[in-house]
This record gives structure tokens, sequence and C-alpha cells, in this order.
């Protein structure tokens, strides 16, 4: 069974960009996947680079500087936090 | 081994200056200690008859790292430290600055601290990347944005902060040879592993900024204010080859100024310490 749920514009954005920035398939990718360097493997130069690769896709300042660790912290919270921006 | 205590010195009456040149007498016992002799020789390739002035010079450069350490840490002394500054010439990163963000690298030459503590004091709103553990409380009050990058954790929000700071025309200052980052890349030479941490010469790169990099040195009993010119990686690479190229000029600049001058090279403060050696 698939636990995604369908997937929004910003979703596939950003499970493209991270399935680029990590090398991993999209396929091993979930909402719940946490980004850190223990599961996913996103460092802070690794952060640095989604966050520009993610405002150049979706045209949009991401005021990195309002993110959180809670933001950040799995795949979903961040598209989360994408989604209200968009809002 | 001279007995000497800096933070006891510090409380003595008399000038910092005047201070800094008694250390200057006390440095020529430091030149007849054998051990030191051998080490300087045998390891570092010095040639004999300059031995003992290296090893007064290494010895001068601990005890007035410590010595100046006391006075920048005790609100009540700091502007006597400040008053050994050779005034520095800021033009490049003040022009850099009218139109952009800007990136100040340092590293762990000269007196400990010496840097961030002039940046802090000229740049009121710089964004400080530093271990604040052992800092004094009242320092943190100079400026608003003094970062810690202990705490692996924090460092990716660490690394955007600074990012958002830059992008808005903000001034960041950290130094690269410090082992408390996530990506970096290990030298090492006679004195040891360095990791080189990899996010500053990222930030510069990924936000296409210009980075200075600047070390505070001892010149005689004085504070001079260094601009380095490190090789500029092509800019047609790969982000982690430009930043390996990055990281070996930065490791070179240090390399240098550690063989130049011994009372910059802070490595040497095990020298004179009775419990450890290099080798």
């Amino acid at each position: 069974m698939n636990s995604k749920p369908p997937a929004s514009a910003v979703q596939s954005v950003v499970f493209d960009a991270l399935a680029k920035l990590t090398g991993r398939p999209q396929s091993d990718l979930l909402l719940g996947t946490r980004l850190h360097l223990g599961e996913l493997g996103v460092d802070s130069i690794m952060m640095l680079e989604l966050v520009l690769e993610l405002e150049e896709r979706l045209g949009t300042d991401i005021h990195s500087e309002r993110l959180d660790q809670g933001d950040i912290a799995t795949i979903g919270s961040l598209v989360r936090y994408l989604e209200c921006i968009d809002d | 081994m001279i007995d000497y205590s800096a933070a006891e010195d510090a409380r003595q009456p008399g000038t910092l200056a005047g201070k800094l040149e008694t250390l200057r007498t006390m440095s020529a016992q430091a030149s007849h200690e054998p051990r030191l002799l051998e080490w300087a020789v045998e390891t570092l390739g010095i040639e004999q008859e300059r031995a003992p002035d290296w090893c007064a010079r290494a010895w001068w450069g601990v005890a007035a790292g410590e010595l100046m350490g006391a006075y920048l840490f005790d609100e009540a002394l700091i502007d006597e430290a400040f008053d050994l500054l050779v005034p520095p010439d800021w033009s490049s990163i003040d022009d850099t600055l009218k139109s952009a963000g800007a990136i100040i690298v340092g590293s762990h030459l000269g007196p400990p601290s010496y840097l961030m503590n002039v940046i802090i004091r000229r740049f009121k709103d710089a964004f400080i990347l530093n271990n604040t553990d052992d800092m004094p409380h009242w320092l943190p009050g100079h400026c608003a944005k003094i970062h810690n990058p202990m705490v692996a954790a924090d460092r990716s929000l660490i690394m955007l902060s600074a990012a958002a700071h830059i992008r808005k025309g903000g001034l960041f200052f950290g130094t690269a040879d410090i082992g408390h980052s996530d990506t970096n890349i290990i030298f090492e030479d006679v004195y040891g592993k360095k990791r080189i941490s990899l996010g500053i010469a990222a930030l510069a790169r990924l936000l296409r900024v210009r980075m200075f990099p600047v070390e505070a040195l001892w010149e005689g009993n004085r504070i001079v204010l260094k601009h380095a010119v490190l090789p500029q990686p092509a800019p047609d690479l790969d982000n982690k080859v430009w930043y390996a190229e990055w990281a070996a000029g930065y490791w070179k600049n240090i390399q240098t100024i550690r063989a130049q001058s011994p009372e910059n090279n802070r490595r040497l403060k095990r020298l004179f310490r009775r419990e450890r050696f290099f080798a």
C-alpha cells in the first residue's frame, strides 16, 4: 500500500530536487523521511544547495532565515513550509 | 619551562604594551631549552643558528596570545588590546558591501579571538560564526548575530541564516580551520591533522559573493590585519572540486604563515605544555 498522498506541485519539485541532490531514487523518498545526515544525508551545504534550487524552480523567495528545526526535519515538513509560502 | 601566568599578569599594574615587552625579555629563556631546540631543528628543519631565536619567538607568541586573551575578554581592559591594532584598511570590504554581501574568512593564527573582536567592533551587524561556549557573558551582547557551530543539529539552520544575511547585503565572518562542521577535508603536517571546513567556501561559491581571507597577526608587539590572496579555483569546476581546491589554497596559506612567523603559530602552544608534545 502506498502511504504517499497525492503529490502537490510543490511536493513534486521537492522530491525531484532531493533525488538529484542526494542521488537517491524518488521511490526511496517519503514525506516522513528525515532530511538530516543520519537518514537522507543532507548536510548544511546540501541544505543551502537545496533551498537555492527550490527557490529557482518554484520562483519564490523561501525566506530561509524564517525556517526552524521543525520545517527542515522531514521532507513533508519542508513541503508544508513551502506550500504556506505559496499561499 | 618558564613559569608564567597570563591571567595573573593581566591583573598587575602596567600597560599591555609594557607587559608584552617584558615577555620579550622572558622569552630569551625559552631559547635555551634543549628539547625545543632539538625539535625545531630536527622536525621543522630550522637552521641550528636560527633555532634559539625561533624558540624565543614561539614562546613569546604563546604567552602574548594568552595575555591578549585576558585583555580581550575583560570589559575593562579590552580597549587597551585594540590600541595595539595598526589601523586596518577596510576599503575593499567596505566598497563591496555597498552593493552586495561579503565574507571575511580567518583562521586560528595570531592572538586568539583578536580578529573576531575587531570585526565585531567594526561591523556592528556582522553575522559571526564562532564557538560561544568560552566567551564572556557580555561579549555576545556586542553583536546580535554570533552563531555557535558546535551543535551539529543547528548547522543547517545556521547556514541558511548566514545565507539570508549575506543575500541581504550583510557581512559574514568565520574561520574555516575548525573541526566542528558537517563537511571538511583533512590535511596533515608535523603538527598533526587539521580539518578545513568547506561551509564558508560553499557560501561564497553558491551565493557568488566575494570572500576576503584576513588574518590578525603579530608584527613586533602590534597587531596587523593581513589580507591574503588565495589561488582562485576555476569558475567552471564542479562545486565539490571547487571547495577542495579552495581548501587546499587556504591550508597552504596557513602553513606559510606558520612557517614564517612562529609567534603567529598557535599550534606551538603544545610545545610549552609539560604533558604533551607533537612527537
